[in-house]
């Protein structure tokens, strides 16, 4: 048996509670020293967690999960979140090979039903294409209609220039139509390609606002923000730039300082290598009026340090 | 055998002083932002460690022992040779062994069922955090679990090969990302809570 499998091995009896003293203690004083036998340890126990809820654990095994592993409240809770991981995957493995995606400036985050997305993907496609199309048409279209109109009769043809004017009127009338059809075709087009640009709510009660460091801090421009009448929620997301806290404060308050939330967190991650902290408030804690955002960082000792008041204004629903 | 849930620990009289965590910190590492990352490290095992001895109130174990060992440093500091984590881990076991001497190899109840409102927030709060994953790493941990038994280690295989890392660095890669994603769905929740809470406050306020 290899090295890497004993340690395995003994890594899951020691899980289970089913680890001789001595051994227990060797184990323990390298968990205590060695980083990567401590990692290597977590990534066990997330391993038997998930053998647990596939069933592939033995029954022994399992008993001793239900009975010893499972006595820990920190344990409980991984147990649950690993449910919720194996619920979200399994009803994601089919739609996961996402073959496009909403550029970023379009939506907060993608469409969590791929359906729709797939869908929307589709038609946005075909208004590009199809606007392009147009846009090529019309042009041509108006050239043709152009040359219509430049074009003059040689002096010595007036008998049949009275027939090729009204032939030309015509077509410049079929032509004129044709641009006034084209035309219509894209301004649908183009109204359908708005809505479907338009930032989406993150979900059909939540709507997502982003502050970026250094754009809306006090002192600049306001930010304003429309909260839709269907959203029950709104987060706000403040990209917290280079500041490296362990944690942060939020106070939100109204414009009369009357304090509407106030909270104490550790970052997240809130986009592609962005940190950042979210605080969610009901949609109807914030009616239309002015607020500020203040953040400060919480260092290890001592008062939370100012890191910057983020202003915004609620428009009328 | 009794039954007992979350048996409280013997505290000792001793309290924390900030000359005495500075004590510490010093001899943990000089550099005293190091001392902190260490700190926090050794406390963070040795509650793993107390869990997997099966204890039901690591945490407040670990603070005991965590207090034990500033009230020694100034006698040991001088003297102890190699890696303080071993000296916390000495302590540890000491502190576990009197409290299972006071509460006996005691069984836990089992958990009460997860209530269904809660589970469909963590779900919601899940699918919430797994948006702000970066795409890679959304899709190595729904690749990661995806497939069952031989597929699974195929899968996983065929994953470690695409990105250019062993299988066992893929482990530590997903575990990472998963405890991330765990700590986002804590505050996630926690949040919700909150929100409702005051919400409720609110409506009461207003009926």
């Amino acid at each position: 048996m290899s090295g890497s499998v004993e340690a395995e091995i003994s890594m899951k009896q020691y899980l289970l509670g089913e680890l001789a003293e001595p051994q227990q203690q060797e184990l323990e004083q390298g968990l205590m020293t060695s980083n990567e036998c401590f990692d290597r340890l977590l990534v066990a126990e997330d391993e038997l967690i998930d053998d647990y809820l596939r069933g592939t654990l033995s029954a022994r095994e399992e008993e001793k999960f239900d009975d010893f592993f499972l006595r820990a409240p920190e344990r409980r809770r991984k147990l649950r979140f690993f449910r919720s991981l194996l619920k979200y995957v399994g009803a994601n493995t089919e739609n996961s090979k996402t073959i496009w995606r909403w550029p970023e400036f379009l939506t907060f985050r993608p469409f969590p039903h791929r359906i729709i997305e797939a869908s929307l993907a589709a038609a946005l496609s075909l208004i590009v294409l199809g606007g392009s199309w147009l846009t090529f048409r019309i042009q041509h279209l108006n050239h043709l209609l152009e040359q219509a109109r430049s074009q003059t009769v040689p002096a010595g043809e007036r008998d049949d220039g009275q027939r090729q004017q009204a032939q030309l009127l015509a077509r410049n009338d079929q032509l004129t139509s044709e641009v006034q059809f084209h035309k219509g075709q894209r301004a649908v087009l183009e109204q359908e390609l708005a809505r479907a640009s338009t930032p989406q709510l993150s979900s059909p009660y939540m709507i997502r606002f982003a502050f970026t460091s250094g754009t809306v801090r006090s002192g600049g421009e306001m930010k304003k923000v429309t909260i839709p009448p269907g959203a029950t929620w709104v987060q706000l997301q403040l990209d917290l730039g280079a500041s490296d806290y362990r944690k942060y404060q939020t106070v939100l308050q109204s414009a009369e300082a009357e304090e509407i939330a106030n909270q104490t967190t550790p970052s997240i991650k809130i986009g592609n290598d962005v940190e950042g902290v979210v605080l969610t408030v009901p949609a109807k804690r914030l009616p239309y009026g002015d607020y500020s955002l203040k953040l400060s960082g919480v260092p290890a000792v001592g008062d939370p340090e100012n890191i910057g008041s983020y202003t915004f204004r609620v428009l009328q629903k | 055998m009794g039954i007992v849930s979350s048996v409280p620990v013997t505290k000792t009289e001793w309290e924390l002083t900030p000359e005495a965590f500075d004590g510490l910190l010093s001899w943990l590492n000089p550099d005293r932002e190091q001392a902190g990352r260490k700190y926090e490290e050794i406390r963070r095992k040795l509650i793993t460690i107390l869990s997997c001895r099966g204890c039901t109130c690591p945490e407040d174990l670990t603070d005991e022992t965590m207090n034990r060992v500033t009230r020694r440093v100034p006698q040991i500091i001088d003297n102890y040779l190699g890696d303080p984590a071993l000296y916390f881990y000495g302590v540890a076991h000491k502190v576990h062994l009197e409290w299972l001497r006071r509460n006996g190899r005691a069984l836990v109840p089992p958990p009460a069922p997860d209530p269904p409102e809660e589970t469909e927030q963590e779900h919601e709060c899940l699918e919430q955090c797994m948006e702000h994953l970066t795409s890679k790493s959304r899709e190595l941990v729904s690749v990661y679990h995806r497939e069952e038994k031989k597929a699974k280690i195929d899968g996983r295989k065929e994953l470690a090969d695409r990105l250019g890392i062993g299988v066992n660095a893929l482990r530590i890669r997903a575990h990472r990302i998963r405890a991330g994603l765990q700590e986002c769905v804590v505050l996630c929740l926690s949040k919700t809570r909150q929100n409702e809470m005051d919400t409720q406050r609110i409506d009461n306020r207003g009926t």
